[in-house]
């Protein structure tokens, strides 16, 4: 059932079980539809051995080129919103040749997923991949709309919500059936949920299988579904290329295996800034609770499985009161800190430290709205008591901001 | 309009309708909040020609367009999200003066679509740009303002621009027209683009 506004709701109206029905497929629908990710080719994570060329300009369209006689990769990243209901995905490719009209591309995509306490960077666990050819358009300079299906969970690696993952978009040139005599150029990335999947946080509560009649706890589940759906869900992933560093005390750029990683150093205090937009806000609570922004940073340690690190990450809104934010003086405000253990497997396995910026006693949080741009300072605070990790940096891969769920 | 949990609801509440209104109006707001995009200074294309200049600013990383003859741009790709539901664009410039302290600023908008039968080696940028002349910060050379555009559905200012169609947004300074009358750089920081709301 599409989405469907169905205005015209009003109290002892006869069809009101068909109300319930199509709010709740409306909420299905949206469902469905999440998650919805763009990538472009200057979003592409430089992890493979033998990488696609580029970004270059064709056109003044960004584009990377995937040779025809090799295997070359392009990566891209993200973190499943909570609203993933388990479902099929469709990575989406979207390509051109450069020149010719005949010949096919020969699309191989494969899911990285990384667990906490579980995946290092060092040694790389993708899942099974998808290899799917596809012709060339017809006319030079067209772009085909190319869907990848990734319908068991060995082909998603068993990607569940919250997991922060990466996609890898390969050309199998070596394949026989890749027979397009030049480069292949591809332009965007896009993942959807192709079909919904098991129940999990979110209920649709089939009125036909409970009785056929409206009950409180029919409503009660809408709510709860729309909540799931709306509070909880990570806004944006940034990856070292988007965190801006400052350039006296920021944190160091570098390399851990094939990913790009922030150091921050185990002595000295360094940071980064990361520049954020708020996306589908739910708005705050309206128990009075003060649920705010959830940052989470993914990282690990240089060497060694031992100690703990602190971060705080603080919160700058560049609206406040209807007047706009002083480029030139910083303004951050509300902050939280939280000291976390490295992994005690291996040195490169990945930790979460979720940090919660509240809407406490400054109110800031109450001026956000869909749209909002701010900026969030990451720090690491080695003088921290908590701070164990005496002398050695830890390397951030990813850090996620979104709405704390409630 | 805000999402609203209303999450007290009794099936012989007399206030039923409200609740259900409600429902009904979260599904809507649930679905304009896509499609979204935010693009940084670092997240946008810069053209082969007449780019505006990339540069850091208090630790800001910002786009700086020049006033003058030569008009500068960057380009923001994406891909129109599923959630669309008809109602229109908003595109969001986050920007602060470089250091004017009065006049206005001629931002502009087009899009264009790339569609099936769109041929990547030749512009297709919508004849109909979105514009808003933007005053200067009040407060001064620095402070950030948001300046904001609305693209009408289903017209030249869309591109026609359907679901799951990729696209390029270019943003410039138009400072060739008279109305554009602000001296020095308008720092660009943040651009954003979402459904308009119903």
């Amino acid at each position: 059932m599409a989405f469907d506004v169905t205005k015209n709701v009003v109290s002892g109206r006869g069809t009101r079980e068909d109300d319930y029905e199509q709010l709740r497929a409306n909420l299905a629908h949206l469902k469905t539809g999440n998650p919805n990710f763009t990538w472009t080719p200057q979003s592409n994570l430089h992890l493979s051995t033998s990488p696609a060329g580029g970004p270059t300009a064709r056109n003044d369209h960004q584009v990377l080129a995937f040779d025809k006689d090799a295997i070359e990769h392009c990566f891209a990243h993200g973190v499943m919103p909570e609203s993933y209901a388990g479902g099929d995905l469709t990575v989406g490719v979207f390509w051109a040749a450069p020149t010719l009209t005949t010949g096919s591309v020969v699309w191989q995509t494969v899911f990285l997923r990384y667990e906490e306490d579980v995946d290092d960077l060092d040694s790389d666990t993708f899942g099974t991949g998808v290899v799917v050819a596809d012709a060339a358009p017809g006319t030079a300079g067209y772009v085909s709309f190319h869907g990848q299906l990734h319908d068991s969970d060995a082909e998603r690696d068993s990607l569940a919500p919250g997991d922060a993952f990466a996609i890898r978009v390969g050309r199998v040139g070596s394949n026989g059936s890749d027979t397009l005599d030049e480069d292949a150029h591809l332009l965007r990335v896009t993942l959807r949920e192709s079909t919904p999947g098991a129940v999990g946080l979110y209920d649709e509560t089939d009125l036909a299988a409970v009785g056929g009649s409206l009950r409180h706890s029919h409503w009660q589940q809408l709510f709860d579904n729309g909540q799931a759906l709306q509070s909880g869900n990570p806004w944006r992933d940034y990856l070292e290329p988007q965190i801006q560093t400052p350039a006296s005390g920021g944190a160091g750029r570098t390399t851990r295996g094939r990913h790009p990683v922030l150091a921050f150093d185990g002595t000295t205090s360094e940071v980064a800034y990361i520049p954020c937009a708020v996306n589908s806000y739910a708005g705050l609570p309206n128990d009075g609770s003060t649920n705010g922004i959830t940052v989470d940073v993914w990282w690990c340690s240089a060497s060694g499985t031992t100690g703990a690190v602190t971060w705080r990450a603080s919160v700058e809104l560049w609206l406040r009161g209807g007047f706009g934010l002083d480029l030139d003086s910083d303004a951050f405000g509300t902050s939280d800190t939280e000291t976390t253990p490295t992994s005690s497997g291996s040195s490169g396995r990945l930790k979460r430290t979720r940090l919660e910026i509240r809407n406490t006693s400054s109110r800031l949080l109450e001026e956000l709205a869909d749209g909002s741009a701010f900026r969030i300072k990451l720090e690491r605070l080695p003088a921290d008591a908590g701070d164990t990790m005496n002398g050695i940096d830890a390397q951030v891969a990813r850090v996620v901001v979104g709405q704390q769920s409630y | 309009m805000v999402y609203d949990r209303v999450d007290r609801v009794d099936e012989h509440d007399a206030a039923l309708a409200t609740h259900w209104y409600q429902l009904l109006k979260n599904g809507i707001h649930l679905k304009q909040g896509n499609p979204f995009e935010e693009w940084s200074a670092d997240d946008v294309e810069l053209p082969s020609s007449n780019p505006a200049q990339r540069h850091d600013r208090n630790n800001h990383r910002v786009l700086g367009f020049r006033p003058g003859t030569s008009a500068e741009y960057v380009h923001c790709p994406g891909i129109l999200g599923r959630g669309y539901d008809g109602n229109g664009l908003t595109v969001d410039l986050w920007w602060a003066a470089e250091t004017a302290t009065s006049g206005s600023v001629l931002w502009k908008v087009n899009i264009e679509r790339i569609h099936a039968t769109h041929d990547i080696d030749t512009n297709g940028w919508s004849s109909t740009p979105g514009s808003v002349l933007a005053a200067t910060s009040t407060k001064g050379a620095g402070f950030v303002q948001r300046s904001r555009i609305t693209l009408t559905d289903g017209t030249a200012e869309t591109d026609d621009l359907a679901i799951g169609e990729p696209y390029r947004l270019r943003v410039w300074r138009d400072g060739p027209d008279g109305s554009d009358d602000m001296a020095g750089d308008a720092d660009l920081v943040r651009v954003v683009l979402f459904e308009t709301p119903e």
